[in-house]
């Protein structure tokens, strides 16, 4: 009964994890790039200059304010961003419904509040479109998406659980990896990696699905507040619990001076900074100042509120980060899934965690088909075309879905800065640079296809930071005596990418040379040495 | 102190390898005794409860656990590689 029970887990952990696998991959690797989403925003705009953080928040909320005041006037909202840290590496201001000849009625965007204009960068797809992707895919409607990914995550949840019941020995094995062994090296990769890194995979997994549940729930909300998006709109208001603010009332009176607000909210918070001011109604008798506090302290993603009066600058309401259990443990979950409160230490561990994730999943993928591979050249068998199949996936969303990132980057630096659509252009070399590899995968023999796309990823990471020194002035040897750290902590990073990927080439080379015309992964040793002696 | 942490669950992770025969055996080539078994055992168990120790005091609860949960996996890791490189 139980081996049987064992069994069908066995069977559901398979497939569940094949049919899934490259989904997943593609978002655990883009969502790993996304815990340096900043970064390389900041790497792929070499314009910007380095963020400081040394800036007094008044003197950025006065020119932020003398900046909206003459480009966005009569606007419903104005809304300034401090930057305290890589989260936000430069102010950021935002206006909607302002009214005026000649006059955008919304904006968006990073300020120099040095020069009192907005920062220019190069027209970029950024950091922020590869960390989105890891959600909202591309090239797809939400709905189609939301669900896609929804259903990935479930299976991922199955698959972790699966795989905690399947895993016989996850205590005798627990720091055993028998390398070189062919079959019995995956399965302890795949167990080693899975193991070690479960509490962070089931974490990200099931706040992953915490984030979009009202999209997969909806029902919930509508059963309590009835249907449509009216209703959907009280229910979101009710839980933010966002204090009742005045309606405009027409009268002009003058904003009230920033400084003595945000003196204010400081003592109310013992000194904690401030992250953000919203303005509602800006330079009318009912003007609102909302100050915020950092919503990324801690792992609780939540900031204290204060609404002060926008002409008089008296205090009106409060509201705690932690108003109830409910959203509290939501916004834990959430805020432990976006890590955006680790610092540089602990977010490489976030980095790695992801990797590792990555890695569960490619070992996976690999252990399915070296498994049926061993077992058909025991018999003597033709590979089958699903086995070929999933052979050519395996190799293209592996290998080739680092190589594809790697030519977002080039993109970056090589396609024309005048060009039209130029952001949408380097999301598009993107994936037509891992649609050929797909082509690549499927043309050539297996034996050689991994080795090549191995090599062509050592090649196309290690040549990043020669493209960057080429095209830009920003290169190692200008940001390492600089101390420009995000800079140069992306070229050599991408260094140390090429450098792994090379090491990987090699080995997978010379596993293709010993061995027969064979899947160069799968080769059990017996076969490497009989190949060796010959 | 997130190094002192690091460092405490490396020797943890340690500690339980070789508290388990199979391990024992790749590194010191002979059966360990009941009772050294058990105070590796304890030894262990000890050491990972003193870097859980560090990383609150490091960062408080919520964020000492995402310290502590991010530097056993690099730990155990590290530990598990270095007996697969002793084995060869």
């Amino acid at each position: 009964m139980k081996d049987h029970f064992r069994q069908s887990m066995a069977w559901l952990h398979t497939w569940v994890g094949l049919l899934l696998g490259w989904v997943l991959y593609f978002m655990f690797v883009t969502g790993t790039a996304g815990y340096l989403d900043t970064e390389i925003d900041r790497w792929m705009q070499p314009e910007l200059p380095v963020s400081r953080f040394s800036v007094p928040a008044e003197q950025v909320t006065l020119a932020s304010l003398a900046y909206l005041e003459t480009h966005a006037p009569n606007a419903e909202r104005w809304f300034i961003n401090l930057p305290l840290n890589r989260n936000n590496p430069y102010p950021r201001v935002s206006w909607n419904g302002a009214k005026g000849a000649g006059i955008a009625a919304k904006g968006n965007l990073q300020f120099d509040p040095a020069a009192g204009a907005a920062l220019a960068g190069r027209d970029t797809a950024g950091g922020q479109t590869l960390y989105r992707m890891h959600w909202k895919l591309h090239y797809l409607p939400s709905v189609v998406s939301d669900w896609l990914v929804g259903v990935a995550t479930m299976f991922m949840l199955i698959a972790l659980v699966t795989g905690v019941i399947v895993h016989k020995k996850i205590f005798a094995d627990f720091f055993t990896f028998r390398p070189g062994k062919g079959q019995r090296s995956w399965l302890d990769a795949h167990n080693v990696v899975s193991v070690f890194s479960l509490p962070f995979q089931l974490m990200i997994t099931w706040s992953g699905l915490i984030f979009m549940m009202f999209i997969y729930m909806p029902l919930i909300v509508a059963a309590w507040y009835g249907p449509g998006e009216d209703n959907r709109k009280v229910f979101l208001a009710e839980m933010a619990d966002t204090p009742a603010l005045a309606e405009a009332s027409g009268q002009p009176a003058p904003l009230v001076a920033p400084d003595g607000v945000m003196a204010e909210a400081r003592r109310h918070w013992n000194g904690a900074p401030i992250a953000a001011l919203d303005i509602r109604h800006p330079n009318d008798a009912h003007a609102r100042i909302l100050v915020r506090g950092d919503f990324v302290a801690g792992p609780l993603r939540a900031a204290d509120l204060l609404v002060f009066d926008g002409v008089t600058g008296a205090l009106l309401a409060e509201q705690r980060a932690r108003h109830s259990n409910a959203k509290a443990l939501r916004d834990v979950m959430l805020g432990l899934h976006e890590g955006l409160f680790a610092g540089p230490v602990l977010r490489a561990l976030y980095v790695f965690s992801g990797l590792l994730g990555a890695a569960m999943i490619a070992t996976g993928l690999v252990l399915w088909a070296v498994k049926r591979r061993q077992r058909i050249e025991k018999a003597a068998e033709a590979p089958h075309f699903g086995l070929r199949l999933v052979e050519r996936l395996n190799v293209a969303t592996i290998i080739g879905l680092p190589v594809a990132i790697a030519a977002y980057f080039w993109a970056n630096r090589l396609l024309p800065p005048e060009m039209a659509n130029r952001a949408d252009w380097e999301v598009n070399c993107l994936f037509l640079v891992w649609l050929s590899l797909f082509l690549h995968a499927g043309l050539r023999p297996t034996a050689k296809v991994w080795a090549e796309q191995a090599w062509l990823a050592a090649l196309s990471f290690a040549l990043l930071p020669v493209v960057n020194a080429l095209t830009t002035s920003r290169h190692l040897g200008h940001s390492l005596p600089e101390g420009d750290w995000v800079m140069a902590g992306f070229d050599l990073s991408m260094l140390a990418l090429g450098a792994a990927f090379a090491i990987l080439a090699r080995y997978l080379t010379q596993r293709s040379r010993t061995g027969r015309a064979t899947q160069a992964l799968s080769l059990p040793d017996a076969a490497c040495q009989r190949a060796g002696e010959a | 102190m997130p190094w002192l942490a690091f460092a405490a669950s490396v020797a943890g992770f340690a500690a339980l390898a070789m508290a388990m025969s199979r391990h024992h055996k790749q590194v010191w080539r002979r059966e360990p005794s009941r009772r050294r078994q058990w105070l590796l055992h304890l030894a262990g168990w000890a050491l990972l409860l003193a870097s859980l120790g560090l990383c609150k005091a490091h960062a408080g609860w919520s964020g000492g656990m995402v310290w502590w949960v991010g530097l056993l996996t690099l730990a155990a890791l590290l530990v598990t590689f270095a007996l697969a490189w002793r084995a060869r």
